[in-house]
């Protein structure tokens, strides 16, 4: 990758970086289970950026690398999970290691959203984002009725979740 | 108790600022980089290593059997046929994997397809190499086991098969049954769990909600 190409990357990623914690924050409950996906999602993103023709968001393809990272990293999750220090790099990135600005009701609801399985959470993932039905039926290749009709389910169950927490 | 609209306000106005006090510098993401960089190679190597030595062992020891047993032409003809059944299928396996790596690890980037179809492709390359392992294991343990009691009756430790056909059976049997379990274990962890997660992703994204 070129300096010029570096540098756009890291504007991009910097710009949007929130979404890797949101990502990491909702598949993993263990931080250092979180720092390994981080790691990989930026990984990742760096690997596949020359690729980006930018026809999309770059929020949108971002969410598409973050959560196909975070999916496949759960199918690895049996192997004995590698327990070696992550180096100095995560002190310095201090929100992935604690998310300690996270407010009561938001722990609460990424709790309740760690319960769901791997593609309900990519779908409230996105519609908290904000995302259209049709751009969320693109992200995870799903239709979009089936989109809506699943949005229906885990809305109802998280709302149940929340209630049983609060 | 808040309602799911009140929540999703909630999370927009914190994810917001949550994050942006972090800045992401070219040294950080070097180190990133570096690191993902060698824990994929360790991955690679890992695999590699364990089977290419396991290869080389057999090409090694059938070696030095013909040599050792320079004019025993029953034995040297039975360790150049097990060599040349072999040698293609080291070259399938090899060329197997290096595909599986080189799409995975490919610059044009599997994982910014949509997440269906990354995983029905990731699916469809890790379960072709599984299922040529299969094969592969098949015609592999027999040899290997073959070979140990033959290594083992030419160094008299046990009788030849014409005198008593029973301690080669024993050894060739235990040989096998070791291999089975090794194999096992590792087809559980490397192919079935992670075909079975993904597999299950995979059909709950088809299944039909309406």
């Amino acid at each position: 990758m070129n300096e010029n190409l570096k540098n756009e990357f890291l504007k991009d990623l910097n710009r949007h970086t929130g979404i890797i914690h949101r990502v990491c924050n909702s598949y993993c409950s263990d931080s250092h289970e979180r720092q390994d996906v981080f790691q990989e999602i930026v990984y990742q993103l760096w690997k596949s950026y020359e690729s980006f023709k930018r026809e999309s968001r770059f929020s949108t393809w971002m969410y598409k690398v973050a959560l196909n990272t975070a999916i496949l990293h759960m199918r690895k999750k049996s192997k004995a999970m590698q327990k070696e220090p992550l180096s100095d790099i995560f002190l310095q990135i201090a929100s992935i290691e604690e998310p300690a600005y996270l407010k009561d009701d938001l722990k609460l609801l990424y709790a309740a959203i760690n319960t769901l399985t791997d593609i309900d959470k990519a779908i409230i993932l996105l519609y908290l984002e904000e995302y259209s039905y049709e751009e969320i039926a693109g992200i995870t290749g799903i239709t979009k009725t089936n989109v809506s009709v699943r949005l229906v389910r885990i809305k109802k169950k998280l709302e149940e979740k929340l209630k049983n927490q609060y | 108790m808040k309602s799911f609209d009140e929540i999703q306000k909630s999370w927009r106005k914190q994810t917001d600022v949550s994050h942006e006090t972090f800045i992401m510098n070219e040294a950080i993401l070097t180190k990133l980089i570096r690191s993902g960089v060698k824990k994929e190679q360790k991955m690679v190597w890992e695999y590699c290593i364990a089977s290419g030595f396991w290869q080389w062992l057999i090409y090694a020891s059938l070696t030095h059997f013909i040599i050792r047993f320079w004019g025993d032409w029953q034995f040297m003809i039975s360790c150049i046929a097990i060599i040349l059944l072999y040698i293609p299928f080291t070259m399938v396996f090899i060329k197997k994997f290096r595909n599986m790596r080189m799409v995975k690890f490919n610059k044009s980037g599997l994982r910014t397809q949509d997440i269906y179809t990354t995983l029905k492709m990731q699916y469809k390359m890790l379960n072709e190499f599984f299922i040529f392992k299969k094969r592969f294991d098949w015609l592999n343990v027999p040899f290997c086991c073959f070979i140990i009691a033959m290594i083992l009756y030419k160094y008299d430790m046990i009788p030849s098969f014409h005198e008593n056909t029973m301690p080669g059976l024993i050894v060739f049997l235990i040989y096998a049954l070791l291999f089975v379990i090794a194999i096992y274990v590792e087809n559980q962890k490397r192919f079935k769990g992670p075909l079975e997660k993904m597999n299950m992703v995979i059909r709950e994204m088809e299944e039909n909600v309406v």
